[in-house]
């Protein structure tokens, strides 16, 4: 749990024009933001996914303290809070890594497939610039739609 | 001159014979009328009525050059509905003046020609009632003389006028200058002055022709260069004429393509609701851009919402070891681990393998750990508390933000429906015809800047050739004395001038003392008709001595050019009332105030003070007044100053024609409206 910022975090290579696509029409700050973004919706879904060819994408640096708090959070939960399981940030960041590949299968199945080129979808799937005008507001809109923000205090 | 009855007959909308009796100076103080219509209900049609029964004259001020036959008086549907018979037309006012009663009544004959409409004078009539009580019919010959006794027409403007196009006065143009001088000169009968300084003028140049043929080079000489700086004065102020007239022209011209473009009012109005769709569009799209960018700031936080849960259970875990004890735990781990090691507790006693002791401390040191570790569960007990902490506002923000955006874009999109079906309605063929009047106007007001360019070089080089004239008016009276002592020729001419001088200083002196007195009663009233922030900035009203009108500003700087178009209109007033009282000699004003559309360009407070102040310095006060400037607020104000004493409303009828109906006071409250959209 030292937040170490000297790790490569890895996405799935199909995934890489899709991360710079996200960022590009503005749907994400960068990409450390949608890999939290699909690493929250794997672990929601209980979702885990190993990565069949890696791709190397950011470093663990861009990570903001609360989004490894999260990871971490995640981590502890999924394992009976043995604080052992988060000692290392690499072994964190791979058991996440999985979480986030299955979570951009998620978002790809519920919310990204009306986005995509149709050409791109069994393939690399890469955003269609012609659907992306809103797309930023209709993530939010998506993602607060996967919420339970009721009854937060 | 007080009105006190005003009958029309089949005159413009006024089918039949309908009448006005006017509220007139008495012991109750009331004194203003009140003629409400809306727009083409008739009030101007009553304006032009009282001006033409007073003067036979059809055209107002604010006709401009609408032709003749296109300001028809008799009433249309009364010729159609007797077709072949002629219709009479007429207009009869009753008014009393310094104690005599006057019954004025002026009639046409109208006739339907196949398309055309003819307008024959019918009747002429004025009697008068004397102060014994007798009646007596004035000649017909001499009953124009009579009236412009009691309100000469060459004045008639300054007391029966559209109060939207009053605020001319205060343009400083020739014409504004000619209109002043004339007022101011009409209105003070200095008139038989200027005939006399005619006359002896006359008598002068005769005099000087014949010396200008004597044996005296220099006195030759100089009344050749004192003949020609005249004539070249005169072609001066001719050509300052003609461009005054040019002016006069092109303003009437701009009037008129006004005139035309109100034709496309419809189209005007949808042109502005468009312009104004527009920018709101321009205004919630830029609103809606700006929030998109936002939404990338909230992806972080949102997608935390989605992990809540997990967050909110760890953090209390952790919260339950701290409470517990195991974090940091109460004995460091490494203090267990030498215990065992060393099989002894720190109290001295022996610890053995197997006994109850020792796997109470081996629980013990399972449920401790590292002190690294404790302190980054320590530190994540921390961030979390912080990402729970935010949850709930993270979540209000999101929500509000979406709402935000999905309102603008409902209303974008409400908008985008108005425009196209603003659109819709803007014909393109009316869109070009409207647009090409407006090119000729801002020709016209080019041309008119030109003109105006023109006038005041004109003025500089008249101001020049009278400073040259003055220098050979003295070298020639030096001249004329020099060889004139045996010659009864020069001394007669020497007289002549002497006069002439003397006439023109009498002249100049009475009317800058006039100026003056204007000035001063024009300062006071303005000062009680604006409202605070004028009054804070206004000072005084000057009559140039070229008759154009200034205001100075509270450090005597000139400010005319900055004022508004409604302080403008003030300044008018205050002029007009002005005028009327030093006529009057310091008296309330002998005439009645009769103003068309008289609070259109003013502000509440502005009315609110015409409202208080115009029924104290004039005898009679008649407004013919619109919805949109004669409202409730304005009613109630004249109610409560106990002033108002009569109120008709004008409706239409179904054929087109126009009722005048008599209304209570009182009701006119019930019926005005509060603010009306404009």
């Amino acid at each position: 749990m030292k937040m170490d910022g000297n790790i490569r975090v890895a996405t799935e290579t199909k995934y890489k024009e899709l991360y710079n696509n996200m960022k590009s029409y503005g749907a994400t700050e960068d990409f450390h933001a949608l890999f939290f973004v699909c690493a929250c919706l794997g672990y929601r879904k209980g979702k885990i996914k190993a990565l069949p060819k890696r791709d190397d994408r950011f470093w663990s640096r861009t990570i903001t303290p609360p989004e490894w708090a999260c990871y971490y959070a995640m981590i502890l939960e999924q394992n009976s809070f043995d604080y052992d399981k988060v000692a290392d940030d690499k072994d964190v960041l791979a058991s996440i890594e999985g979480y986030a590949n299955a979570g951009m299968d998620i978002l790809i199945e519920e919310f990204l497939g009306d986005f995509l080129l149709p050409s791109s979808k069994s393939s690399d799937p890469q955003l269609d610039p012609a659907f992306c005008k809103e797309i930023p507001k209709q993530f939010v809109h998506f993602l607060f739609d996967q919420s339970e923000s009721e009854g937060l205090e | 001159m007080i009105l006190h009855k005003m009958v029309v007959e089949n005159f413009r909308q006024f089918r039949g014979k309908q009448e006005i009796e006017f509220i007139a100076p008495g012991n109750d103080h009331a004194n203003v009328t009140v003629i409400f219509g809306e727009n083409g209900r008739g009030k101007t049609g009553l304006f032009r009525a009282i001006v033409f029964c007073l003067f036979g004259e059809r055209r107002l001020s604010q006709d401009g050059d609408v032709r003749h036959e296109e300001l028809q008086l008799v009433n249309v549907s009364a010729l159609v509905s007797t077709p072949g018979q002629p219709i009479r037309t007429s207009v009869e006012l009753e008014f009393t003046h310094r104690g005599q009663t006057y019954r004025l009544r002026r009639a046409i004959l109208g006739m339907q020609d196949e398309s055309n409409i003819i307008e024959e004078e019918d009747e002429k009539r004025l009697f008068v009632v004397t102060s014994e009580g007798n009646t007596e019919t004035v000649p017909i010959t001499e009953i124009d003389m009579v009236i412009d006794r009691i309100l000469d027409r060459r004045v008639k403007d300054y007391f029966l006028f559209d109060g939207e196009k009053i605020e001319r006065l205060t343009r400083a143009s020739i014409e504004q200058r000619r209109e002043i001088s004339a007022g101011i000169r009409n209105l003070l009968n200095v008139d038989a002055l200027e005939t006399a300084i005619r006359a002896v003028g006359r008598v002068l140049k005769t005099l000087e022709k014949e010396l200008s043929n004597s044996s005296n080079e220099e006195l030759s000489r100089l009344l050749k260069r004192l003949g020609d700086n005249e004539e070249e004065q005169a072609l001066s102020r001719k050509r300052q004429e003609e461009l005054a007239d040019e002016i006069r022209l092109a303003r009437q011209e701009i009037d008129k393509t006004d005139n035309e473009l109100t034709k496309f009012n419809e189209i005007r109005h949808l042109l502005e609701k468009r312009r104004s769709l527009e920018n709101q569009l321009q205004d919630l799209e830029q609103q809606r851009d700006e929030a998109l960018n936002e939404m990338r700031n909230l992806v972080l936080k949102t997608a935390a919402l989605i992990v809540a849960p997990t967050v909110i259970n760890v953090f209390s875990h952790i919260e339950k070891q701290k409470q517990r004890g195991e974090i940091p735990s109460e004995i460091r781990r490494d203090v267990i681990e030498k215990i065992l090691a060393d099989q002894q507790c720190i109290c001295g006693s022996e610890i053995c393998e197997g006994t109850d002791a020792y796997s109470h401390i081996i629980a013990w040191l399972k449920r401790t750990s590292d002190v690294s570790t404790q302190d980054a569960a320590l530190n994540l007990w921390r961030y979390l508390a912080e990402v729970r902490n935010h949850f709930s506002d993270d979540a209000n923000i999101v929500e509000k933000q979406l709402q935000q955006y999905g309102n603008r874009t409902s209303l974008i999109a409400n908008i985008n429906r108005g425009l196209e079906n603003v659109r819709d309605q803007i014909g393109s063929s009316e869109r070009q015809d409207a647009t090409k009047l407006d090119g000729q106007r801002k020709k016209l007001q080019e041309n008119i800047v030109s003109l105006v360019a023109e006038a005041q070089t004109k003025q500089t080089q008249l101001e020049q050739l009278h400073q040259e004239n003055d220098r050979f008016r003295a070298l020639l009276k030096e001249e004329k004395q020099k060889v004139g002592k045996n010659d009864e020729l020069s001394r007669r001419s020497i007289l002549a001038r002497d006069t002439l001088d003397a006439l023109e200083g009498i002249y100049q002196q009475f009317t800058h003392e006039i100026k003056d007195l204007i000035g001063k009663s024009a300062t006071q009233l303005f000062r009680e008709l604006l409202d605070k922030e004028g009054r804070e900035n206004l000072r005084t009203i000057v009559v140039n001595d070229d008759y154009s009108l200034q205001v100075l500003d509270r450090y005597n700087k000139p400010f005319l050019a900055n004022i508004s178009a409604g302080q403008r209109q003030i300044m008018s007033i205050s002029f007009i009332a002005a005028l009327a009282r030093t006529a009057s000699r310091g008296e309330n004003i002998e005439i009645p105030l009769f103003m068309d559309t008289p609070f259109g360009r003013l502000s509440y407070e502005h009315r609110q003070n015409l409202i208080n102040q115009v029924p104290t310095f004039a005898s009679q006060w008649i407004l013919l007044a619109t919805d949109t400037e004669f409202r409730r607020q304005e009613a109630q104000l004249l109610k409560n100053s106990g002033r108002w004493g009569k109120f008709y409303m004008l409706r239409s009828t179904h054929d087109g024609n126009t009722v005048i109906e008599e209304q209570k006071i009182e009701s006119a409250l019930a019926i005005l409206r509060d603010e009306v959209d404009l």
